[in-house]
């Protein structure tokens, strides 16, 4: 069922793949099919980050990319002729699958099969989730998430049985999981967390370290060895915690060792012994570690994990960061929209968790309850609660039906240890509507569900809805068979992968955001009036302009109103360029108030380019902006510099391109000239 | 990448050696054939189809559909307010971007046409009715007062002057132009003298002129980007049969010549004009690594590799080896990396070595050769620099040994540590 739900965006918009990073990942997969492991671990990405270019196999997460190429190999292995494509497109939905299963897996091992079946019914339609790994959806999380699970389904089993194998192979789903998301932070995080927690409440067990001790040990080594994060491993103070709790447990064993070995009055001089040399032992380490962070300028954390422990942090430093949608704080419908049924019944779920509070389901509570903080300070971060929230509602539910059919089924066996057949008829069907009402919720659910990907499709890949607006696919390929191979486009970088993958063209700034002042020279140039903005590229070999402009249709999230952030990302690096000079009466507008660096800046000038007239025609309203709802503030836009060459159907994709220099210097400033005007006598 | 400014040169260097060139000479006063008959008769001999047309000729045709009749064009029109035919000022520009060369000359009262036209391709013309007055250097004669000057002021440019060694002073008697200090293209083939400056004949002087301190410039050249040459003159008895064949003058300052240079000048200018001189071309543009031939996609970081082009120059019509001792190629991604002189072998191959710096991108080579008088090369070329493999570092880093050790008497100790514990009770 949970494959089946995500099939919805095929029958609709045909197998494509949706959105921006999925597209990156398909041409790295492709690349992987064609050119092998040991070439997509050393593959220099020339067509990208021009002229910086990437270390594509250094830099990417490649468990997404392994698992599709291993599938692809597997099904041509016997003989399953299957494009590259449709084996991206249908990654997402199939390890959605796997994570139900992993669900139902951990629940079970947490509070028995009933609690897993009903988490796992969550889990394949929570829409959260279900937004991410629809058909076509061939993003990180979409095997990430299942991963995920599956660590920590692995890590409880190892804590329920310590059995060393089922710890390696927790440290084994680990390294997927590392080699999959930079979420898997979070796992290192979060075990730590775990296992302070059972010590402090009293709850250490050979299992616990049996559990704990060799994921991280193996975990880390593992981490180390996946390109993308080496030496992070050991270097970041994310990972940090986690060795300070492999300290702890140690320290907490070795207490308990010589509590049973000593006799009580030596153990209490022992005690004091060992604890004051091992505080200032502890102390001095810390005191490293403390001096070692402090010297970084971020605390020895990555930028993205800062914005997570410091919310404000993204929006004050690094507006980058701030800037794409998912990062930002959700709003709270969102929770009910994303969660569904299973926000409802979490905070149900996570009191049955306490009765019993074993290790396992102490582990659950943790984690529901950090969950919850994180996605509070990202929306991305939903994704990480949402199985939770399942796994929380899968016991609560459980609970309550246990609870119920205890009842009806205590009932039964009264009615039937009496005599009267009638009743029991007449009764037998009461059990009925209670099930059926459960079972009947789940299309429910889905109904409310599909929304999700189409919304994600329309409004982000820009690739359907009622009409099909298929201009983005249009302006890839106008690139890809009308501009020469050695063509740069400059565009603002969500349309970098989008561009190398589907236009095959390269780019300057792609999705994958490493050089920021590489960005905000994009977003200083769009920000420029045209001249500067055509030096800047022409320093840069841009041949081409691409522009994503919604007015004409109303389609909102276009280059227009991204303009902002290109204003801040490029102030940040460029003083020159002031938020507030593009600000008009009133806040960001582009109607005759606006800022009047706004109405001079090379984007606008590419946005409305003639647009004033097509909007005539459409609107009955010269510069009528659809998604603004205003007139615009400019008319005659005149480009100097760049040449429309492109406008696809919707006029959502506008390619300009940038001219040569002219054949001759015409009106250059001459302080020796008077240019044919008579002189002006100063002095008569 | 070769820029398409390059291909427009070689195919301006093939039309020069087509044997009759079309040149169209435009003349507002149809005296000029007479009076300045030296002049054209010199670009007879050397080969050029003249064709002298009224500037007003109603009948002009400079363009059939799509195709140029006239390969040079020459203008001695500084008072047509109005070109016949189908050509207005639209017309010469376009001629000029298509890569066809002219010669402009004006005299101190050009049309707002002439001047507009000037402007646009990169000359600025100083005011209708002024006049290039020296007080302290003019050339004694009866009738011009003290607006003939005597200028020496040449460009420092064999490539211009070609066969015009003995630089003698050039008659000039007319408007003066100015270059911006921002131009690129143009460059001022002769100056006016210090002590001369433009201003509107009999009247005061009571501020600074513009153009002054030798500033000026009397006869102009603009290399378009298109390959055109533009020569602009301001004077138009320049190119007159009295200035060629003057027997000799006296200037103010009392130095005798005994003849004046214009008649070699203004050829010899005109031959730079006209594709004759100073054209560059490159072939053969190739690097790969250290010693070996094929030309690859990438380099890795720090290789060795050879970077070489072949340059000649056109020199009466047959391409000759150019040499050069300034010649430097740049590896630039985003700023140079590497800057480096190339050496040539007398047969115009350009050459040099250098290593890859230890930094990855895509990087270009560029040539970026701008040489007074000489076509100005503007090439680049992409490739890409990669990172090491994973597999090309060293394999053991002496470094590293202490480490190597640690691991080693780790793993020796455990198992020693587990067979006393396991088998010594």
């Amino acid at each position: 069922m949970a494959f089946s739900l995500r099939l919805f965006s095929v029958v609709k918009y045909e197998s494509v793949i949706h959105e921006f990073d999925p597209y990156f990942n398909f041409r790295v997969t492709i690349y992987l099919t064609k050119e092998g492991f040991y070439n997509l671990w050393n593959w220099f990405d020339d067509i990208t980050w021009y002229p910086l270019g990437r270390v594509v196999g250094g830099t990417v997460y490649p468990g997404l990319i392994w698992t599709a190429g291993v599938m692809f190999k597997v099904l041509h292995a016997l003989n399953v002729p299957i494009n590259v494509q449709e084996v991206c497109v249908f990654t997402a939905p199939l390890f959605s699958a796997f994570c139900s299963l992993a669900a139902y897996l951990l629940v079970k091992e947490i509070r028995g099969r009933g609690a897993g079946l009903t988490a796992a019914a969550f889990m394949a339609m929570v829409p959260s989730y279900i937004s991410r790994s629809v058909a076509g959806s061939f993003d990180n999380e979409g095997v990430a998430i299942f991963a995920l699970v599956f660590v920590f389904f692995l890590y409880v089993k190892a804590l329920n049985t310590g059995s060393l194998a089922w710890s390696s192979a927790a440290a084994l789903a680990y390294l997927y999981m590392v080699a999959s998301w930079g979420g898997y932070s979070f796992i290192i995080n979060l075990l730590p967390i775990h296992c302070l927690a059972s010590i402090f409440t009293g709850r250490l067990t050979a299992k616990l370290y049996i559990a704990y001790a060799p994921l991280i040990v193996l975990g880390t080594l593992e981490a180390a060895s996946i390109p993308v994060v080496g030496f992070n491993a050991v270097l970041m103070s994310e990972h940090f915690g986690a060795f300070f709790a492999f300290g702890i447990l140690h320290a907490a064993l070795a207490i308990r060792y010589i509590k049973d070995i000593l006799p009580v009055k030596a153990y209490n001089a022992a005690k004091t012994l060992v604890l004051t040399s091992g505080v200032v032992l502890m102390s001095g380490i810390l005191l490293l570690v403390l001096f070692y962070v402090m010297s970084s300028p971020t605390f020895g954390w990555t930028g993205r994990s800062l914005s997570l422990l410091d919310p404000t942090y993204a929006s004050k430093y690094i507006p980058i960061i701030a800037s794409v949608s998912e990062h930002q704080p959700p709003a709270w419908p969102s929770y009910f929209t994303d969660l569904q049924a299973a926000s409802i019944l979490m905070p149900a779920g996570l009191i049955a968790l306490f009765w019993p509070l074993t290790p396992a389901s102490l582990f659950l509570i943790l984690y529901a309850c950090t969950a919850v903080y994180f996605s509070g300070v990202m929306v991305r971060l939903m994704l990480v609660l949402a199985p939770a929230a399942c796994c929380l509602a899968g016991v609560a539910l459980h609970e309550a039906l246990a609870a119920l059919f205890k009842g009806v089924h205590a009932e039964q066996r009264e009615q039937e240890s009496r005599p009267p057949k009638e009743d029991a008829k007449a009764k037998k069907p009461s059990s009925k509507p209670a099930k059926a009402s459960f079972w009947s919720n789940l299309p429910g659910f889905s109904e409310t569900g599909r929304p999700i990907p189409r919304d994600a499709a329309l409004t982000r890949g820009g690739d359907g809805s009622i009409h099909i607006f298929d201009d983005f696919r249009e302006g890839y390929a106008w690139l890809r068979y009308n501009t020469p191979e050695d063509a740069v486009v400059a565009s603002w970088w969500d349309y970098g992968y989008q561009t190398t993958a589907m236009a095959n063209r390269t780019v300057l700034v792609d999705n994958n955001t490493w050089n920021n002042t590489h960005i905000a020279t994009v977003g200083r140039a769009m920000a420029s009036p045209e001249k500067q903005a055509w030096e800047i590229y022409r320093a840069l070999d841009v041949t081409h302009v691409l522009v994503i402009f919604g007015g004409f249709i109303g389609y909102p999230s276009d280059d227009i109103n991204k303009f902002l952030w290109m204003v801040r990302i490029g102030g940040g690096v460029f003083p020159d360029i002031k938020e507030k000079d593009f600000l008009g009466e009133g806040g960001y507008r582009v109607d005759n108030k606006a800022g009047k660096a706004l109405l001079d800046c090379l984007m606008y000038k590419l946005s409305y380019y003639r647009y004033a007239e097509a909007s005539l025609m459409t609107t009955g309203q010269m510069g009528f902006d659809r998604v603004r709802n205003v007139q615009i503030g400019k008319m005659d836009v005149t480009l100097e510099y760049f040449e429309e060459v492109f406008t696809s159907e919707h006029w959502m994709v506008r390619i300009y391109k940038v001219l040569d220099r002219p054949a001759r210097d015409i009106k250059l400033p001459n302080p020796r000239s008077t240019r044919g005007k008579p002189r002006k006598s100063s002095l008569s | 990448m070769i820029t398409p400014v390059f291909i427009l040169l070689i195919s301006a260097a093939l039309t020069c050696q087509a044997s009759a060139q079309k040149v169209l000479v435009l003349l507002d006063d149809p005296l000029i054939r007479s009076t300045h008959s030296l002049y054209f008769s010199d670009l007879t001999s050397r080969g050029y189809d003249i064709f002298f047309k009224s500037a007003s000729d109603r009948k002009l045709q400079l363009k059939d559909w799509d195709e140029w009749l006239y390969e040079k064009l020459i203008i001695f029109a500084p008072s047509a307010t109005d070109f016949g035919g189908d050509i207005g000022e639209g017309t010469l520009l376009e001629f000029v971007d298509a890569g066809n060369d002219a010669v402009i000359v004006v005299d101190s009262n050009p049309s707002e046409l002439m001047r507009s036209t000037v402007a646009d391709i990169g000359i600025d013309l100083e005011p209708k009715g002024t006049l290039l007055t020296d007080h302290v250097d003019y050339v004694r004669s009866s009738s011009d007062g003290h607006s003939l000057i005597a200028s020496e002021e040449f460009v420092a440019s064999d490539a211009i002057l070609g066969n015009f060694t003995d630089r003698s002073p050039i008659l000039f008697k007319g408007t003066a132009a100015s270059i911006s200090p921002e131009s690129t293209l143009g460059i001022s083939i002769l100056g006016a003298p210090e002590t001369a400056f433009s201003h509107f004949p009999g009247k005061a002087v009571i501020e600074n002129p513009l153009v002054a301190n030798g500033h000026a410039t009397l006869v102009a050249g603009v290399q378009a980007r298109s390959g055109a040459r533009v020569v602009v003159a301001g004077s138009v008895d320049m190119f007159s049969n009295a200035y060629f064949t003057l027997a000799g003058f006296e200037t103010a300052s009392g130095n005798k010549f005994s003849k004046a240079g214009n008649r070699a000048f203004c050829d010899e200018v005109t031959q730079w004009a006209f594709h004759q001189r100073g054209v560059l071309r490159v072939t053969n543009l190739h690097h790969s690594h250290a010693g070996k031939q094929e030309q690859p996609e990438w380099y890795r970081v720090t290789d060795d590799l050879q970077f070489g082009l072949d340059i000649h120059e056109l020199a009466g019509g047959i391409w000759e080896p150019y040499r050069a001792d300034d010649v430097q190629v740049e590896f630039v991604m985003l700023d140079p990396y590497v800057r480096a002189d190339l050496q040539h072998n007398d047969q115009g191959h350009f050459h040099t070595a250098f290593k890859v710096p230890d930094v990855y991108g895509v990087y270009k080579f560029v040539i970026n050769y701008c040489k007074p008088g000489y076509t100005p090369l503007d090439l680049a070329k992409r490739v890409s620099v990669r990172p090491f493999r994973h597999n090309e570092f060293e394999r053991f880093l002496v470094a590293a040994y202490p480490y190597y050790m640690s691991v080693f008497s780790t793993m020796a100790a455990f198992f020693l540590f587990g067979f006393v514990f396991l088998y010594h009770k």
